[in-house]
């Protein structure tokens, strides 16, 4: 597997299932990442979807 | 999303929100808006420069389709209670795992008032149980 299609998926629902696309995200790189949560604990996002499908939301404001 | 969250559990799957502020503002959003779901705090952007989460224009903010957006927002009994720290950046949905480097679904969103169809969230989350 080259980088580049590390990055390349397919969809997998919607009006373009079956289409091949590149990946917006950098899933290696997010899963990485150690935030803090609302009540101050801190996680490795990885961890999150180990082991179930997670929807990650990005919100443009909280509220 | 906070509506389809039985369903999305029902499934098998779990919500995870990101957003900009610090810890006691995303706790104040979580008790204020009673979510059930963990909140998680993007402080620095790395996890949005990781998703690739678009950074609206100051006009863009201001135009026609985020009115629309944020009027029907409003009549849903949503509020802006305080904005982020980077207030031109967008949002984004996306279906990832189980396990690492499995990406589902992504909705970079186009404007502010642009989201993910939530039909397509569970669409997405449905094939993971499917084994897709």
């Amino acid at each position: 597997m080259t980088p580049e299609d590390a990055f390349v998926g397919r969809r997998v629902s919607g009006r373009n299932a079956g289409e091949r696309y590149r990946h917006a995200m950098d899933i290696a790189a997010l899963g990485a990442l150690t935030l803090n949560d609302s009540t101050g604990s801190t996680r490795r996002l990885g961890e999150l979807w180990a082991d179930r499908p997670v929807v990650l939301l990005f919100l443009r404001h909280f509220g | 999303m906070r509506d389809a969250y039985p369903e999305i559990t029902a499934i098998g799957g779990e919500v995870v929100a990101v957003g900009t502020g610090d810890s006691a503002y995303a706790a104040r959003f979580v008790d204020d808006e009673s979510i059930p779901y963990p909140v998680y705090v993007d402080d620095d952007g790395r996890a949005a420069a990781a998703v690739s989460v678009r950074t609206a224009t100051p006009w863009g903010l201001m135009s026609p389709k985020s009115w629309g957006g944020t009027r029907a927002a409003w009549r849903a009994g949503f509020r802006i209670h305080r904005s982020g720290k980077r207030v031109r950046q967008l949002g984004g949905t996306f279906v990832v795992g189980p396990g690492p480097g499995v990406v589902r679904y992504e909705h970079v969103d186009a404007h502010s008032a642009d989201h993910a169809p939530v039909d397509d969230v569970l669409a997405a989350l449905r094939s993971a149980g499917s084994g897709v």
